[in-house]
């Protein structure tokens, strides 16, 4: 058992003392510093590449976002401008009636006013006859 | 080199000065390289893993944690590395067979380096043969403890392993090897 013991003990003791050899150390560290430099350089590059997709989906996202909202605001100026021009209609052309502005016409309001025009016409298409006759009255 | 030292190098790197880690690189290959080719029993390899281990510490340095030993710490890595590429060639059924006559085919060496690769081809050898029958876990443990000369707890530290575990598979790779000695 001893001399297994001896043995086994031998070996281990030349494997601690016997070091593997670097012929080449320098030439080591150099392709060290060199992978070195190079994976700092891939994780630069990496880091662009990881960013670009994300860059580009942000700057999509804005563009849609620029151009929801413009079309947005021509949208309520637009409502906003038919909005004044039913009212001045209504104020001018249809003054029998309800002339307060309803914020979404119906189609009862729009019947309403369709009525209330066609008296106004009615009325001034009497009054044009009446003055013509007059013109005519005189003429002769 | 003593800890206080490294740690004054690493806290310069962390600074910004680069040019230190050429420094550190110098000073820690020798015994990184030593333990890939005593694990990998093959040079070219065991530079990979000391050019891995680095740019993995370069990468890694600013969680480093200085009240740490930054021997343990890169020994963990360099571990790792060498378990991982072990494990590839077990699955891959990698068998690297270590003759004369497969040495013979490679490149001459120079008068210089000539006692060094006799040196290097004699404990390739010697290495691959006691511990071509341990499991990747025995060779490991064995090679920390007997040839590293590594303290139990610094062993627990670089392969994760209870302390059980290690007294375990180092007592089985010392039965193993003892075997292969009588043999011999």
């Amino acid at each position: 058992m001893e001399t297994k013991n001896d043995l086994y003990s031998q070996w281990i003791d030349n494997l601690q003392k016997t070091k593997p050899r670097l012929a080449d150390a320098n030439q080591l560290t150099d392709r060290v510093m060199d992978s070195v430099q190079k994976s700092q350089n891939s994780a630069i590059s990496l880091t662009v590449i990881f960013l670009r997709p994300i860059l580009a989906a942000t700057a999509v996202f804005l563009i849609g976002l620029l151009v929801f909202q413009h079309t947005d605001e021509a949208e309520i100026s637009q409502t906003a401008n038919i909005r004044y021009v039913i009212e001045k209609t209504k104020t001018k052309d249809f003054p029998c009636g309800n002339s307060e502005v309803l914020p979404t016409p119906n189609y009862k309001t729009l019947l309403k006013q369709y009525q209330c025009y066609r008296e106004k016409k009615s009325a001034d298409n009497q009054d044009i006859k009446a003055k013509i006759a007059k013109i005519l009255n005189q003429n002769q | 080199m003593q800890q206080e030292n490294i740690v004054e190098i690493i806290e310069k790197i962390r600074l910004g000065h680069s040019d230190q880690f050429r420094k550190l690189v110098e000073i820690s290959q020798s015994m990184i390289y030593s333990l890939a080719f005593r694990l990998l029993c093959d040079e070219d390899e065991a530079k990979d893993i000391v050019q891995e281990t680095f740019v993995k510490v370069w990468r890694n340095l600013n969680s480093f944690d200085t009240k740490m030993k930054f021997s343990t710490w890169i020994y963990t890595i360099a571990t790792r590395l060498c378990y991982d590429r072990l494990r590839v060639w077990r699955r891959k059924s990698v068998f690297r067979i270590f003759t004369t006559e497969n040495e013979m085919q490679l490149d001459i060496p120079s008068l210089e380096n000539v006692e060094n690769e006799v040196i290097n081809a004699d404990l390739r050898r010697v290495i691959a043969k006691l511990t071509s029958g341990l499991s990747l876990k025995q060779k490991l443990v064995f090679t920390l403890s007997e040839i590293e000369c590594l303290e139990i707890e610094e062993i627990i530290a670089i392969t994760g392993l209870s302390a059980e575990k290690i007294k375990s598979n180092l007592y089985l790779a010392r039965q193993s090897i003892r075997k292969k000695l009588e043999r011999m």
